[in-house]
């Protein structure tokens, strides 16, 4: 891969996008809006004189329910012809922080003064898992599930044992119950858990606080909650999770949300969501992962452009499982890139180190933290937290372990408080949203770019072409992995022939493999027996670029 | 004769041989003796109306080009809804290696259908089991061959999505061209996939396929399921986990790894009358034999429960313990390992009517082990083929009550025991 071109220069990027600067602080007074509110804040921003925003009337996504809006700076090109940057926010269901970055990202890009070119379009979905992060909003806490009936526990019944408040602290939290087939343990900070070893005790089931509703001896497990559209897709969907729908994509609005990327020139996907505050590329499982290894320049590069953008430290490429610490099939975002064909990027606002610096640290010169090694040491999520947790909050983010008598049952009730750890609290918004439009626009402005270079000559009725193809983008002008439901993924030059043209050599139709960022192509050769005075056209395709097409008379 | 074919033949002699059907013996006539997709609506629809009692057909959905795409239910229509009864699914002509599997599969509904007003034992069978038949899941594919056998042009043209590697399970988008953009993303894997998604009585799924060469392949199915789909298919000479190991994204594939049901693909070997995988004309009726003994033989096999009478006993005033026998008539399990491991059915229940429960065990070996209740109902444990279950239950209720026990498995139908408590 050639080396792309230089990252352009934060203080343009900034001085570009100075007049969007007050939505990118959208949370002027921090706080976390509804979904209803996030789009009528944007559906106000499109009428604005030289908005570039506008609703995306997409007929499979309005029938689903998903609003979604439309960047495009007028063009020859059709907004809908145009390689296209998708941005999701909370598609998770959770990360509501996701959601009010995917609108700062909308109200940047479409401001009047914005500097996308008229060659992309963005497509923003603000709330992506629309239902699911109501139903957060109005918990302050969630599984990511849709408002859908789901039997999570297959009785026959249907939410008919979810949590409650059970100590009167007006939190619903987390319960610990002793149970010899529990699979926790406490680790050495009594705060955090660890799977349970042979000889370990006592032993600990984790649910959500509440009472057993249903009297069948378990606590919580059929709660109001449906599916989670974000990993209801079907690469490796672990059928066996109901939270997962009854068949891959069984909701329309993941369905509608699969076909808009099939329909258009999607060349990147950009899902706002999670709370492990790094860039994430594909590979939620290690085959899906594997199978994104030959593109890892691409997310080097990607990984540069974000630390630019947001400030944020990051020093290598991250797979999904490796940013989020666990395995996860099923994932929309690996789907976007296996059968999409799109760069699927996960970008979490929120996580342990932009919390840390959220506040800055407030650490006792005298304190000691134990070093979180030996064989009950919390696990490598609690440990990244840990800081937040005793250095910038104090430990008031977690509510320890409380002993409470339920119907002759020990339990525990404790754990994070709300708006800790899966979202910011809100005065901390404008910090996790920071930076995030800047990277937005960097993935715009790098979509691939296609142009061509034709010398031809003639002598008498036979001319010889010569032409090559370059990529004046910074993005490559597609994935290299492959798949096979995918046409080819490089990019196609084609002599287009009229009538009384002969190709005496050459091919009509020619694949040049995919070119990275300011990649040329090799030369290619043509002989045409045509008539004199005879244009002679050749066009240039490749999956994330507009096509190009040359005509010459030599 | 193959072995293969004679196994079956004999399996459709059960109970006793039975001469074959005069419609069997001669398919209906369409242009070269095969059936378009309206021909086989016409037919579909002809047999219904003559024989509402036992046949009922439906639409599942249509095809890409907008053909119904029609399913056939063999039943006794009345009493019990056939959805609470234990049931089999037959799937025919799904691409171009079973198109032959059509003209099979008709002609088995005719012959089930006769059978049924004959024979009482088949009689009886469809009063307690279901038989769904899809005949044509791609008449897309079947209205182009028929019209390539009109014409003489033999080619196929390619579909760009496969639908037998359209399916959930094992869906392969990086190696398989033929995947499609997502399982499902055609109209008649997507309608046939909602069709078993909303029968979870179908115990065991069922294709008409081609013979293909043993390979043994390495697969992590439960052990369980392993020797049950080993004993069911080695009865049929049909393949099971091995093949549908080897079919990622197909349909078998699906019913077994998301829905938990039984599969075996029935083979098949016929000379072609063609160079579509269609048999002779003359060779349907043999081959259609063969199939009848298949279909009737996992239906036969379907777990279903049964109660014997309960024996009461007084305990102390007003209180009671009744015992009585569940019963898996079937070979087959109440459900498989596989399906327990996916949750896609709950597990067995009884339920008390006309006295308080107040305890439960299981008898096992001389031993009582004390049940699960909740309320008026006992979760019981999943039954093995032919498996029998000793209970005793605790009721507490006044002398002369009567009581009624019902026993409800999702994929082994129901029964029911009624009891004096005096």
């Amino acid at each position: 891969m050639a080396s792309p071109r230089p990252f352009p220069s934060l203080a343009a990027l900034a001085l570009a996008l100075a007049p969007a600067a007050p939505a990118a602080v959208a949370v002027q007074e921090p706080r976390y809006r509804s979904c209803e509110e996030l789009e009528r804040a944007l559906d106000e921003a499109a009428v604005l004189e030289g908005s570039r925003l506008r609703r995306l009337e997409h007929a499979g996504l309005v029938a689903a329910g998903v609003r979604a809006f439309e960047i495009a700076t007028p063009g020859p090109i059709e907004a809908s012809q145009r390689p296209t940057l998708l941005v999701l926010g909370g598609f998770d269901g959770i990360s509501l922080a996701g959601s009010e970055a995917a609108a700062a990202c909308a109200r940047a890009l479409g401001a009047p003064a914005s500097p996308l070119g008229p060659e992309v379009s963005v497509v923003i979905v603000p709330c992506a898992a629309r239902a699911a992060l109501v139903r957060y909003l109005a918990d302050q806490r969630g599984d990511g599930g849709d408002d859908t009936p789901v039997d999570l526990d297959r009785d026959g019944s249907v939410d008919e044992d979810g949590p409650e408040d059970l100590d009167g602290d007006g939190l619903v939290l987390s319960m610990l119950v002793e149970d010899p087939a529990g699979a926790w343990v406490l680790s050495d900070d009594d705060r955090f858990l660890v799977p349970a070893g042979p000889l370990d005790a006592p032993r600990l089931s984790l649910r959500p606080e509440g009472r057993d509703d249903d009297g069948d001896g378990r606590f919580n497990e059929d709660g109001p909650g449906g599916v989670a559209l974000e990993r209801s897709f079907p690469l490796e969907r672990p059928a066996a999770d109901p939270s997962t729908g009854a068949l891959p994509l069984s909701q329309p609005a993941a369905r509608a949300l699969a076909d808009l990327v099939l329909e258009r020139r999607v060349f990147a996907v950009l899902s706002l969501q999670g709370s492990h505050g790094q860039l994430a590329g594909p590979g939620g499982t290690a085959s899906i992962e594997s199978w994104a290894a030959p593109d890892r320049a691409l997310y080097e590069l990607c990984v540069r452009e974000f630390r630019a953008a947001t400030s944020r430290v990051q020093e290598q490429p991250l797979s999904r499982r490796a940013a989020r610490l666990r395995d996860e099939g099923g994932s929309a975002q690996d789907w976007f890139a296996v059968v999409g064909g799109a760069l699927s990027l996960e970008l979490a606002p929120w996580g342990p180190r932009v919390a840390l610096a959220a506040r800055g640290a407030a650490l006792d010169a005298r304190f000691v933290r134990e070093t979180g090694s030996g064989p009950r040491a919390p696990l490598e999520r609690d440990l990244r937290w840990r800081p937040y947790l005793d250095d910038v909050t104090g430990g008031s983010a977690f509510v320890p372990w409380t002993p409470h008598l339920l119907g002759g049952t020990r339990v525990r009730i404790g754990g994070w408080k709300p708006w800790t750890i899966e979202n910011p609290p809100a005065a901390d918004l404008p910090r996790a949203l920071a930076g995030i439009e800047r990277f937005a626009l960097s993935l715009a402005e790098g979509a691939p770019k296609l142009e061509l270079e034709v010398r031809a000559e003639r002598d008498g009725r036979i001319a010889t072409l010569r032409a090559r193809v370059r990529n004046v983008g910074r993005l490559p002008t597609s994935l290299a992995a492959r798949s096979a439901v995918r046409s080819t993924g490089g990019v196609t030059l084609e002599l287009a022939l009229e009538e009384g043209h002969e190709l005496l050599a050459g091919r009509e139709l020619d694949t040049l493999g995919t070119l990275a960022g300011g990649e040329s192509s090799v030369e290619r050769e043509w002989i045409v027996l045509a008539p004199e005075g005879s244009a002679l056209a050749l066009r240039a395709t490749a999956p994330w670029c507009n096509p190009v097409r040359v005509e010459v008379r030599p | 004769m193959s072995l293969l074919l004679a196994a079956l033949l004999a399996l459709a002699q059960d109970p006793a041989p039975a001469p074959l059907p005069e419609e069997v013996s001669a398919p209906a006539p369409e242009s070269e003796g095969y059936c378009t997709p309206r021909r086989l609506a016409l037919l579909l629809e002809e047999l219904s109306t003559k024989h509402p009692d036992l046949v009922r057909v439906e639409s599942l959905g249509r095809s890409a080009s907008g053909l119904e795409l029609p399913v056939v239910t063999l039943a006794r229509l009345e009493g019990d809804s056939p959805r609470s009864r234990p049931a089999v699914l037959l799937v025919a002509a799904i691409g171009p290696e079973d198109l032959f599997g059509t003209e099979l599969a008709l002609a088995l509904v005719r012959q089930i259908v006769s059978d049924a007003r004959r024979e009482g034992a088949v009689r009886e069978l469809l009063g307690r089991v279901v038989v769904h038949i899809v005949p044509c899941l791609n008449p897309d594919l079947r209205s182009q061959a028929i019209a390539a056998l009109d014409s003489g042009s033999l080619a196929l043209a390619p579909r760009r999505v496969e639908l037998d590697c359209n399916f959930p399970s094992g869906w392969d988008p990086v190696a398989e061209a033929g995947a499609g953009p997502y399982p499902l993303s055609e109209p008649e894997s997507r309608a046939l996939a909602e069709f078993l998604v909303a029968r979870p009585n179908v115990s065991a799924c069922l294709r008409l396929v081609l013979p293909a060469p043993e390979q043994a392949v390495a697969h992590s199915w439960p052990d369980a399921d392993v020797q049950v789909q080993g004993e069911l298919c080695g009865a049929l000479d049909a393949g099971g986990l091995e093949r549908i190991e080897r079919a990622p994204g197909s349909f078998l594939r699906f019913a077994y790894g998301e829905r938990g049901a039984f599969v075996a693909a029935l083979q098949f070997p016929f000379e072609r009358g063609s160079p579509l995988s269609l048999p002779r004309v003359s060779e349907i009726p043999r081959l259609a034999r063969g199939a009848v003994g298949g279909v009737l033989h996992v239906a036969r096999a379907l777990p279903q429960v049964e109660l014997t009478a309960p024996a009461v006993a007084s305990l102390a005033p007003s209180q009671w313990s009744v015992d009585l026998e569940l019963h898996n008539r079937g070979t087959l399990p109440s459900a498989s390992a596989r399906a327990r491991e996916v949750g896609v059915v709950g597990a067995p229940e009884l339920e008390v009517m006309g006295a308080r429960l107040v305890a439960a065990a299981a008898l096992s070996a001389g031993e009582a082990r004390s049940l699960p209740v909740r309320g008026a109902r006992i979760a019981l444990p999943e039954l093995g083929g032919s498996e029998r279950l000793g209970l005793r239950i605790f009721l507490s209720a006044d002398a002369g009550s009567d009581v009624r026990i019902e026993v409800r498995a999702p994929r082994a139908g129901s029964a029911r025991a009624d009891a004096r408590l005096e």
